[in-house]
């Protein structure tokens, strides 16, 4: 699954259309025992959520992230507010056809197996046999518990219990897919095959709902997010809006000498009176270390009693073949021209809007630029955007103390301007190390047919 | 080849298409081969000339044997033979043979077309394998038997589930959500448990009763224990297991990943009450098959005084353990009590008891009762008069007239007529001579203890043509006098027969008919009991939705008593001073025994062992009251349920 989607960008998803959730001035109070106030944990939220985008919803443990997911649901009534899915009320029956929702927790029958688990799921759903054998066989082989379908699902480890609870959340193909805390609990290889299923799942028009506190998973993945704490909104918008620096530039080429990057400098000092700030060698991330290894020792066929590396995203999720699913049209619509070699597979040529935490490129990347060594003092290194956000979520806790902000950033202010969505097509994510200017490479390589299609 | 791997295979052949249509050609080819070797062989030149080999060592001509003695017969004599007749057809014939292996063949098709075909016939061969040696031995009899029991039971249990999950295997989220009962059932521990003691114990029970006792006595403790015993465990299985699985999903919160499907909060709970309804019919009809099927292997074994079953010595007629075993265990009979000589509201009683209470008042002038009062000195007047209408003084005769026994002139089944006299303070050394006559037939004199119960077999003939019997009792001995003249001897004192003492009972129906009534009504119970205890854990918690389902369980069985105990309880004192304390209690209670007295009457098990009816109209009000509540207590537990917010606060 990895190597179909790591070379896959979000920039061929569907553009956003309609509403699929909307929050207006959500609230909800937990009562005690005497119907008194004991815990407010949503309190006048409200968001959007719109058709084919990835949302994010972030926050601190206790910020309200899973109550809003739970309200979402219908598990959960609001105290206060509006709240739709699907243009319906959440415990409206109907709805739930199309969503599929991955708990903070996997809570599954421990006396069935894998397999008994995703067949009761897809009954649930009224699907017919032969459409659930085949379902359940490509889940099981895309989260890579083939091998293990037949074991109990108490004899699991945590993360193999991971990977079921999300293979139940996509037996019903769902139009919006809800994951609460979606890599808690798995390895690496399992937190990277996640990120690339959503982003798969949003290039393909799916509708994604991700709540974590694993900054590092919804900055791989989200179109927008909205970030909590106490219940309240505290930031909102696309991702890049609120991650970029602007301020400063990333300039990534192969290996240059001295006396190349003094002209660079020249020439910048030249034009704008600044200069280079920082020439380093990129540093290979532990996760494409932690990828490279466990992909060689797949590759010498050691064995192992768990769960494997997964497959490929399974094919109801990719494809428009007998279920009718309306991938591949989409897929050709984006593309604006029909791939005749398409088996309903990602294309793997890569581009430079690639994924650049995906393995085979951290490799590339090591074979760049092998010294730009600073020629002045070496400066604080550039926070990454976990940095950033981790700042967000400090500053937020500052303000609900009530002291003054010491800073201003543009993007991170809840004013109305900054906590406007924004409708264009979300930039692929940098990963930490790999600092690109995606904007700049993309307009220097930029050809006719890698125009943007959408309208 | 590995084991594992040679079961796999097997496994694959007994599911395949040819393997079920060759086994189930070669069952029926198996079975037509039986019917027809037991056919010819009871049939056939070779049991003819045993027959008349044995004829001939008796002395008689086997070409007269078969001829029936010409000659006037009444109607009384045919009667009485074929009532004989009725008792002793609990022998097995070939037509009982011939049903027994079509109904072994087509069970054996039904496992086959399950794919349990090879399975079942390896655990046959090891159960038989094992069993066989352990029969050898009188010491180690019991366990081949024991043994053979558990793995019927369990056999059978097995394949009803299978049947069932295929059953349910349709897309459908009710259907889904009462298979994973199932599952659930079959592989959660507790249940695991209950279901293994339920089959062992029922398997067990036959070895613990004495072989020495009655066989009438035998099977009574049989029917007792394997049908109320196996009613019992599965009834705390269907209260513990409803609950555990309802509230242990919201516990553990996997109903969180069932509701957010398109699950409806109906559908939901109709899945859970159907599943565990289907387990628990799946264990009663396999306790009730392996009753049933145990109490006809008891009835085949000898009654005591017989040296083969139903072969009597005495001249043809059936041993008196076979005849009570045949006429009052094994059958279905309606008890009537005599018409009462008047009525509580008669006009002539009314103003028998008001002049009775006026004198009272002429006698007493401090005796001012007020209405409430008149009437319940009224009450006690009626009772003291009914029972001085069952009192016979000595050397004096007295009729009861009992109606509507129609039935037994259907059925042509004996009549029962039971009593029971008391005298005096029933000394047990004192026998009475009483002499019955039942329209206008003479009984033979009885001699009879005092205070208990005794019991007389009447033709139906002697009921008239309208289904009415008058029964005539004198209190005495009848001696023909030296003038020729038949005379009373009078017993010392007078006897009364005590209110529900004096019956007639009538068989309308057969034990076997009987029996499937008590099953569908057991059904019924643990049917009501599935959506008590899920309805109960909508709201409550495992140890308190298990306390109230038990407690309402247990309130409803002993709703009978607690109906006595009220009304003996009552809101005064013995003096008959109103106590304030006891009015709560006792509206309390008779709120409570109404509401299950529908559930109380029923008793279907005390019906069965005592061999008493369980009627239609019993079943169908069963069904009535029972079924309304299962529809009010389920549209509360989808009520209750689609109000609740399953996802608790789990925040710091």
């Amino acid at each position: 699954m990895a190597d179909a989607i790591s070379s896959t960008s979000r920039s061929d998803a569907p553009p956003p259309g309609g509403v699929v959730v909307a929050c207006q001035n959500l609230s909800k109070v937990f009562k005690d025992f005497w119907m008194r106030d004991r815990a407010r944990a949503v309190d006048g939220l409200s968001f959007e959520i719109r058709q084919h985008e990835i949302f994010g919803l972030l926050g601190p443990n206790g910020s309200g992230k899973s109550t809003t997911i739970k309200m979402i649901l219908g598990l959960l009534r609001p105290t206060k507010g509006r709240l739709v899915v699907f243009g319906k009320s959440p415990t409206d029956v109907a709805t739930k056809k199309r969503i599929g929702y991955l708990p903070e927790e996997s809570y599954l029958y421990q006396f069935l197996n894998a397999r008994e688990t995703l067949d009761y799921y897809g009954k649930l759903f009224q699907l017919d046999r032969r459409t659930r054998q085949r379902r359940i066989d490509e889940l099981l082989d895309m989260v890579g518990l083939t091998a293990a379908q037949f074991r109990p699902v108490r004899e699991y480890s945590k993360g193999m219990q991971r990977r079921i609870g999300l293979a139940q959340a996509l037996i019903n193909d769902p139009d919006l897919l809800i994951l609460d805390e979606p890599t808690t609990g798995l390895d690496p290889i399992g937190t990277r095959q996640v990120k690339d299923l959503i982003i798969e799942l949003g290039r393909r028009g799916k509708t994604v709902l991700l709540s974590s506190h694993l900054l590092a998973d919804v900055e791989d993945c989200v179109d927008r997010m909205v970030i909590l704490y106490g219940g309240r909104t505290r930031a909102e918008g696309a991702r890049d809006e609120l991650l970029m620096d602007s301020n400063h530039l990333t300039l990534q080429t192969d290996q240059l000498d001295d006396e190349t990057i003094a002209e660079i400098d020249a020439v910048i000092r030249r034009r704008t009176g600044g200069a280079v700030q920082k020439v380093a060698k990129p540093r290979q991330t532990l996760e494409s270390l932690f990828l490279d290894i466990v992909e060689s020792a797949r590759a010498e066929r050691i064995t192992t009693s768990g769960a494997t590396s997964g497959g490929a995203t399974a094919a109801f999720l990719r494809s428009d073949d007998e279920t009718g699913e309306g991938d591949a049209l989409i897929d050709r619509l984006v593309r604006g021209k029909d791939d005749p070699g398409d088996d309903g597979e990602m294309p793997r040529e890569t581009t430079p809007e690639t994924c650049p935490a995906a393995g085979a490129e951290a490799d590339e990347d090591n074979a760049v630029l092998d010294a730009l060594i600073d020629p002045v003092a070496p400066a604080d290194p550039e926070p990454t955007p976990d940095d950033q956000l981790l700042r967000m979520v400090e500053r937020m806790e500052t303000d609900a103390a009530g002291e003054p902000r010491p800073d201003a950033e543009p993007g991170l202010s809840p004013s109305p301007e900054t906590s406007k969505p924004k409708s264009q097509a979300p930039t692929p994510p940098a990963a930490s190390g790999d600092e690109v200017d995606t904007d700049l490479i993309s307009s220097l390589l930029k050809e006719p047919d890698d125009e943007d299609p959408r309208p | 080849m590995k084991l594992k791997e040679i079961l796999l295979r097997l496994d694959r052949l007994q599911h395949a298409l040819a393997f079920k249509i060759t086994a189930t050609a070669v069952v029926f080819a198996l079975a037509v081969a039986g019917i027809s070797t037991y056919f010819f062989a009871v049939t056939g030149p070779a049991a003819a000339a045993a027959e008349a080999a044995e004829l001939a060592a008796s002395g008689i001509d086997a070409e007269e044997a078969p001829a029936v003695v010409e000659g006037p017969v009444s109607d009384i004599q045919r009667q009485f033979e074929r009532s004989i007749e009725t008792v002793v057809a609990g022998r097995s014939s070939i037509a009982d043979v011939a049903y027994g292996i079509t109904l072994a063949a087509a069970v054996a098709v039904v496992v086959i077309w399950l794919g349990l075909g090879l399975t079942y016939l390896g655990l046959l061969l090891l159960a038989a394998g094992v069993a066989a040696p352990l029969s050898l031995f009188p010491q180690t009899e019991v366990y081949a038997r024991v043994l053979i029991g558990v793995v019927a039971l369990t056999a059978s249990f097995t394949a009803l589930m299978q049947g069932l999950r295929i059953l349910l295997s349709l897309p459908n989220p009710v259907f889904a959500v009462a298979r994973n009962v199932l599952a659930e059932a079959v592989r959660m521990k507790i249940s695991l448990v209950f279901i293994v003691l339920l089959l062992f114990g029922l398997a067990a029970l036959p070895a613990v009763l004495d072989p020495e006792t009655p066989l009438r006595y035998r099977v009574q403790s049989f029917l007792q224990y394997g049908a109320g015993g196996s009613f019992w465990m599965i009834a705390m299985l269907t209260l513990f297991f409803s609950v555990a699985s309802v509230t242990g999903e919201q516990r553990e919160k996997i109903i969180w990943q069932t509701v957010t499907k398109p699950v409806a909060a109906w559908q939901y709970i109709l899945g859970k009450w159907l599943g565990v309804s289907l387990l628990s019919a799946v264990l009663l009809l396999v306790s009730a098959s392996g009753t049933f099927l145990f109490v006809e292997y008891l009835r085949g074994q000898p009654a005591l005084g017989e040296r083969v079953a139903y072969e009597s010595p005495n001249d043809g007629l059936p041993t008196a353990d076979r005849l009570i075993l045949e006429t009052q265990v094994l059958s279905a009979r309606r008890e009537f009590e005599p018409n009462p000589p008047f009525e509580r509201d008669d006009v002539d009683f009314i103003r028998f008891a008001q002049a009775r209470i006026d004198r009272q008042i002429e006698a007493d002038p401090n005796f001012q009762p007020t209405p409430a009062e008149r009437e319940t000195l009224i009450d006690e007047l009626f009772r003291s008069e009914q029972l001085l209408q069952r009192s016979v003084g000595p050397g004096e005769l007295r009729g009861f007239v009992f109606e509507g026994l129609d039935a037994a002139l259907r059925t042509d089944r004996l009549v029962l007529f039971r009593y029971q006299v008391d005298s005096g303070t029933n000394n047990p050394d004192t026998t009475y001579n009483l002499n019955f006559r039942f329209n206008d037939a003479a009984y033979p004199q009885q001699r009879v203890g005092l205070g208990h119960p005794h019991t007389l077999e009447l033709l139906p003939a002697l009921i008239d043509e309208e289904g009415v019997l008058r029964v005539s009792a004198l209190n005495g001995s009848l001696f023909v006098g030296p003038d020729g003249l038949l005379r009373t001897r009078p017993n010392p004192s007078s006897v009364t027969f005590p209110e529900g003492t004096l019956i007639v009972s009538v068989a309308e129906s057969s034990y076997q008919a009987n029996f499937l009534r008590a099953v569908a009504v057991l059904w019924l119970k643990l049917a009501f009991l599935a959506i008590l205890a899920i309805w109960a854990s909508t709201f409550l918690s495992f140890p308190v939705a298990c306390l109230v389902a038990v407690g309402v369980f247990l309130t409803a069985e002993s709703a009978s008593f607690l109906t006595t105990a009220v009304d003996r309880f009552g809101t005064t004192d013995q003096l008959g001073n109103p106590e304030p304390w006891r009015i709560p209690i006792f509206y309390i209670g008779s709120a409570v025994a109404w509401v299950f007295r529908i559930y109380a009457e029923l008793k279907p098990v005390t019906r069965l062992v005592d061999g008493e009816l369980l009627t239609f109209g019993h079943v169908l009000r069963g069904v009535a009251v029972l079924s309304s509540w299962i529809v009010v207590l389920y549209g509360a537990a989808v009520l209750t349920f689609r109000r609740r917010e399953l996802a608790v606060y789990s925040g710091n």
